[in-house]
C-alpha cells in the first residue's frame, strides 16, 4: 500500500485547517511529515538545509482536485495557496480513506488527523526545525545519528535472532516477523553501506528516507518487544509500519527495495 | 433465497488457487517464471472465464473463519516445488499472502455468499457410519465441511448445484453427496470440462 501524490496530498489538505495549506514550501513540509506518523507516500523527497524538500511540488499545478491560488503576502511576495475542492474531498472519503483504514485505527486516524491540522497551522519553518531535530540530520548531531544507527543495528540484531523461532501460525505472526526480518536488514544495510561513512559537513546530497528509516525503526522497536510476547498481536499497527518500510521507496531511489532485482548481492555484501 | 439457473459454489481454497501471483523482482531470480500459479489454476480460471461469460451465479460460503489458516495453507500449495526464496523468506511470504488475501477480496465481489449451516448434528452421523478409506485424516468431513455440506443441500435452486473443490472430505465422499445431499462435487483440477 502506497498513497499516490495526488492522494497524500489531497490527505494533508483534507486534515489542514479550513482545507488549505497557504504555501508550496509548507504543503511540501507537510507532506514531508507524513513519513514521521509511517504513512507510505510516492514522493520523493532530499535534504534541504531547510528540511526535507522535493522540487517538483513547487511546481504543482491545479487539478480535479485541489486548486491553486496565487497572492501576495504582506510582505510583497508572492505566494501561492492550494486549496482543496469538493471533487478532492470526495476522493479523500472514496479512495484514500479506505486505503488508510487498513493501517490506521479509529485512534490513530484521530491523531493524525489533529497532528496536521496543528502542523498547518504554524510556520514552515517551524515545522522543519522540528524535523531536523528528530531525524539528527544537522551536523552539529553527527555524533548522536552515529551512535542511534549503533543502537538501532544491535538492537533489530537481537530481536531479528529472537524472531527465528516465531511461529508462522497465522497472517499476523507472518507480518510481525517479516517485519522485524525487514527492518533488520534495512537498518544494517543503512549502517554497513549508506551510512558507512557519515559525511562530516552538512549531507548535501542526502537522501531523506535513510533518516526516516532510522528514526522510525528505533520508534518501534518497543512495540516489536511488545508485540514478540503479547498474544494478541496488533495486526494494523503491524501492518502500517510493514507498508511504510516496505512500500515508501522503490528501486528507482533506493537500492534496499523488493523491486531492485539485484537485492541479492546488496544482501550479501 | 432461490436461484433459477445452476449455481456454482466454490470452496475457499479453490477461489484461492485462481490466483496469479506477481513475484517482486527483489525475489524474481529465485523462480523460473515472474509469476507463480496453483496447479489448477488454468482449469479454474477458465470455469471462471465462462461463468462470467455465461452470467452464471458464482457462491462462496461464510462466515470464513478459517480464512487465515486457508491463505497459510494456499501458500504452502504454491510454493511447493517453485523457487527456494534465500532472502528476506519471510518478507516473501508476507508479500504473497498479501496479494492472495486482496485477490480474494476483490474476486468475492463476484460471488453471492451463502450461510453455512451450524446445525450438523446428524450430518455428521450420517459420514461416521458410512466412513470411506480416504487418504486424508481425519477419515471423514471436518465440521467446517460440514456446515458447508449441510447449507448447500438446504439451499434453494431450480437448476443443477455444482461444488468445485480440491478437498478429499468432499470428493472423496461425491457420489454421497450426490444421492443425499443433492448437489454435485467437481473435483478442481476436473472443473474445465464443466465448460460446454
Amino acid at each position: 500500500m502506497i498513497l499516490s501524490k495526488d492522494e497524500a496530498i489531497c490527505t494533508i489538505l483534507e486534515f489542514s485547517k479550513n482545507n488549505i495549506v497557504t504555501s508550496p514550501t509548507k504543503l511540501n513540509k507537510l507532506l514531508a511529515r507524513l513519513n514521521l506518523d509511517f504513512i507510505p507516500i510516492d514522493i520523493d523527497f532530499t535534504l534541504n538545509k531547510y528540511g526535507s524538500y522535493n522540487a517538483e511540488l513547487a511546481d504543482l499545478n491545479e487539478n480535479k482536485y485541489f486548486k491553486v491560488e496565487p497572492y501576495i503576502l504582506k510582505t510583497g511576495v508572492n505566494s501561492k495557496k492550494f486549496i482543496l475542492k469538493p471533487e478532492g474531498k470526495a476522493f479523500f472519503l472514496n479512495s484514500v480513506k479506505p486505503k488508510l483504514d487498513k493501517i490506521l485505527t479509529k485512534e490513530d486516524f484521530e491523531i493524525l488527523q489533529n497532528k496536521i491540522r496543528e502542523l498547518s497551522d504554524m510556520r514552515a519553518d517551524e515545522i522543519s526545525d522540528n524535523e531536523h531535530k528528530k531525524l539528527l540530520v544537522d551536523t552539529e548531531d553527527r555524533f548522536k545519528l552515529e551512535q542511534k544507527v549503533n543502537v538501532v543495528y544491535c538492537d533489530m540484531y537481537d530481536l531479528y535472532e529472537i524472531s527465528k523461532s516465531l511461529p508462522e501460525n497465522t497472517l499476523v505472526d507472518i507480518s510481525l516477523k517479516a517485519l522485524i526480518e525487514y527492518c533488520y536488514h534495512l537498518i544494517k544495510f543503512i549502517k554497513e553501506i549508506r551510512f558507512k561513512h557519515i559525511p562530516e559537513g552538512y549531507d548535501y546530497e542526502g537522501y531523506m528516507f535513510d533518516y526516516y528509516f532510522i528514526n522510525n525503526i528505533n520508534e518501534i522497536i518497543p512495540f516489536l518487544k511488545q508485540q514478540i510476547t503479547d498474544v494478541k498481536k496488533d495486526k494494523i499497527r503491524i501492518n502500517k509500519y510493514y507498508q511504510y518500510f516496505v512500500n515508501s521507496v522503490s528501486e528507482r531511489n533506493y537500492p534496499f527495495s523488493l523491486d531492485n532485482p539485484n537485492l541479492n548481492k546488496l544482501l550479501a555484501s | 433465497m432461490s436461484i433459477n439457473n445452476e449455481i456454482y459454489a466454490f470452496d475457499e481454497c479453490s477461489i484461492l488457487h485462481m490466483c496469479k501471483l506477481v513475484i517482486r523482482d527483489a525475489f524474481k531470480i529465485f523462480f523460473p517464471k515472474d509469476f507463480i500459479a496453483h496447479k489448477n489454476s488454468k482449469q479454474l480460471n477458465i470455469l471462471l472465464e465462462h461463468l462470467r461469460e455465461k452470467n452464471k451465479v458464482k457462491a462462496k460460503f461464510v462466515p470464513n473463519e478459517n480464512f487465515d489458516e486457508n491463505l497459510v495453507r494456499s501458500y504452502n500449495d504454491l510454493l511447493q516445488k517453485q523457487g527456494n526464496v534465500q532472502i528476506l523468506g519471510t518478507s516473501f511470504k508476507k508479500e504473497i499472502l498479501e496479494q492472495l488475501e486482496k485477490f480474494y477480496e476483490k474476486l468475492s465481489e463476484e460471488f453471492i455468499d451463502i450461510e453455512k449451516n451450524e446445525d450438523i448434528d446428524s450430518i455428521k452421523i450420517f459420514f461416521i457410519n458410512n466412513q470411506k478409506p480416504l487418504k486424508k485424516d481425519p477419515k471423514v468431513p471436518e465440521d467446517d465441511d460440514l456446515k458447508i455440506i449441510s447449507a448447500y443441500c438446504d439451499y434453494n435452486s431450480i437448476g443443477k448445484k455444482y461444488f468445485i473443490t480440491e478437498d478429499e472430505h468432499f470428493w472423496g465422499y461425491d457420489d454421497l453427496i450426490e444421492t443425499e445431499y443433492n448437489f454435485f462435487v467437481i473435483k478442481e483440477w476436473e472443473c474445465d470440462k464443466l465448460v460446454g
